[in-house]
């Protein structure tokens, strides 16, 4: 289920750079993935530590999505 | 106005980059191997057999510290330590029974310990003496050595931990520093051009690693600067302030664990009916150890230090003797207030040790990109400088530079992939505590032995080649030199309980796969740039 959560934080990241959707449709979704992902951990974790580790998985994502996935 | 502003502190970013970037390397690198070391690599270097480090049940623990007790004198049982084999510090049960005052023989603290074996209940190993001795002569792992490593480049104190903590500081001069000049950066948070030239792919990865991780760098550079300087600088200033300058009395209020009254009445302590207690309160938190103070005696007090699960800091919880729950409170006491919390949050802040491994891959790769980052700024200031007609440093001093960077930084990379099948060899060579005599040789020896010949007259390029190749070569030894050297390797590999072990295994094979391929990457692209001039490439 983290794993799952952590994947969610990457589509949400990857959704707000590589996607062609208008502003006002993808970052809600990418709020919602990333909300989502929370939702998942937090039963998991504790909600400290939930939240520590989505900005963590953030920060990660960014630096993946940026780094492997090729600009169209 | 602005723009001196921002040309002084491009200035500072340089230059505090420059002159600590090496070790702000070897502090981060080996501080994202250490984020594994407890439990994972100290379990792994402990696995010899099939048998591994497992939870020793309540009924059996409180048995064992009675049977143990009657072998030490009864002033011994006012303070007993029972470390259960998480893996974090013991892989055995061990119990360590101190007399804060001294016996017979020493008039300082002293103590007995028994090291027993998790699966059999046989007694592994016995001390007397110094409580000092004790703590510092436990056996080492390569895990170990180099999480003691990153805390202060086993310098010691104070001269290591105020190395580190300073690293602390400088890196957060730079996250400031680089954050604010490139601020107009934001917008190229995904720009990495990887197809471009070394100089482009190094300048683009210095600021994505910067900007996206620069929170993390921030909090890591705290939290580093805060445990390295809070002993031995922090800790003698608010004693100066506080309480006159006596360091003891300020230890003492923040103590938890005050000394207990003994009653002389005799009241069985219900260890097991505690750990059963501790269990059920929050399963997902791991008990760490206990401390009984006067085992068996009506005034008798239980603590247990435990870690994870509902809470994001350790917890210490109290009980009496009797098995009645007292009260949880943080590992300096029962006192309240925001400034405890905020130290109690930089323990897991920094160690990410706070839920699982899943979050300790997240600080291991992160804790990557904080090492990356010093040694790509290095590259690019070195690249700079030798740019174009009226570059003021020539080629050979360029050369030299980057065996300085590939010697050190491409050293500590390599002692600290050698230490892994170094610790088979040892698993099968060397028992015991006797293994801790030659972690320092194989880590410091063959870095050195990297340095100086980076000294030698080699191309660069070859130098990096060469050592991705030994840093290969070693992690994908591990897994053939198991297969020699532990019996049955092959047929216990995949059962349910060596999972851990196992998947450091595959670690291994998959890093070093990676560096395999790096190296096959470097060849290509070393053949092309050998045809160009010096200059050309650096542009």
């Amino acid at each position: 289920m983290i794993y799952l959560s952590f994947i969610l934080v990457i589509l949400s990241i990857y959704l707000t750079k590589h996607t062609q959707l208008h502003s006002g449709v993808k970052w809600p979704i990418a709020a919602g993935l990333l909300l989502t992902a929370l939702w998942l951990t937090q039963p998991l974790l504790g909600t400290a530590a939930a939240i520590v580790a989505l900005v963590a998985s953030v920060l990660l994502s960014g630096i993946l999505v940026a780094m492997l996935i090729k600009r169209s | 106005m602005k723009s001196l502003t921002i040309k002084k502190l491009f200035q500072m970013h340089s230059w505090v980059g420059i002159v600590t970037g090496i070790l702000l390397f070897i502090v981060a690198f080996t501080g994202a191997v250490a984020v594994f070391a407890r439990p994972e690599l100290i379990i792994w270097s402990n696995a010899t057999g099939s048998e591994l480090p497992r939870e020793v049940a309540p009924q059996q623990v409180e048995q064992l510290v009675n049977e143990y007790s009657q072998h030490v004198p009864s002033e011994f049982t006012e303070n007993i330590h029972i470390y259960m084999p998480t893996g974090y510090n013991y892989t055995e049960l061990t119990l360590v029974f101190e007399s804060h005052h001294g016996d017979e023989n020493y008039d300082q603290p002293v103590a007995y310990a028994y090291e027993i074996n998790s699966n059999t209940f046989a007694l592994e190993r016995q001390f007397y003496g110094l409580t000092g001795d004790y703590y510092e002569g436990r056996k080492y792992t390569a895990g170990a050595f180099i999480g003691h490593f990153h805390a202060d480049l086993h310098l010691g104190r104070p001269v290591g931990l105020i190395l580190t903590g300073f690293m602390g500081l400088t890196l957060m001069i730079s996250v400031i520093t680089g954050l604010y000049i490139h601020r107009e950066m934001f917008k190229q948070l995904f720009t990495f051009r990887r197809d471009k030239s070394i100089s482009v792919v190094t300048s683009d990865a210095h600021k994505l690693f910067g900007l996206w991780g620069s929170v993390f760098h921030f909090v890591i550079g705290f939290t580093g600067a805060f445990l390295g300087l809070a002993t031995v600088i922090l800790l003698p200033a608010a004693a100066y302030v506080s309480f006159n300058g006596d360091q003891d009395k300020l230890v003492e209020t923040f103590t938890a664990m005050p000394e207990p009254v003994i009653s002389e009445q005799y009241q069985a302590t219900e260890i097991a009916s505690i750990m059963t207690h501790i269990s059920a309160r929050d399963e997902k938190a791991t008990l760490m150890d206990l401390t009984v103070m006067a085992l068996n005696d009506k005034n008798s007090t239980v603590y247990a230090r435990m870690l994870g699960g509902e809470n994001f800091a350790s917890e210490l919880l109290e009980y009496q003797g009797n098995g009645d729950f007292s009260k949880a409170m943080s590992s300096f006491g029962d006192i309240g207030g925001w400034a405890i919390t905020i130290i109690e949050w930089l323990f897991p802040l920094h160690f990410g040790n706070f839920s699982g491994v899943f979050v300790k891959i997240l600080w291991g790769f992160l804790g990557l990109t904080t090492a990356l980052i010093p040694l790509s700024g290095v590259m690019m200031w070195l690249s700079k400088r030798s740019r174009g007609n009226n570059s003021d440093l020539s080629a050979v001093a360029y050369q030299r530079w980057n065996r300085l960077i590939i010697g050190s930084c491409g050293g500590i990379v390599l002692a600290c992939a050698v230490m892994f099948p170094a610790q088979v060899i040892l698993n099968t060579t060397v028992h015991g505590v006797a293994q801790n005599s030659w972690f320092a040789p194989i880590f410091f020896g063959s870095w050195l032995a990297w340095l100086l010949l980076s000294v030698l007259p080699i191309d660069y390029r070859r130098l990096l080649r060469i050592n991705l190749i030994i840093v290969a070569a070693a992690l994908l030894l591990i897994v053939p030199l198991k297969i020699i050297t532990i019996d049955g390797y092959l047929g216990f590999v995949l059962a349910s309980d060596y999972r851990l072990v196992a998947g450091i295994d595959l670690s291994f094979v998959i890093i070093g796969s990676l560096f395999s391929y790096i190296v096959f990457q470097l060849k290509g692209s070393h053949a092309a740039l050998s045809r160009k001039p010096l200059q050309q490439e650096v542009a």
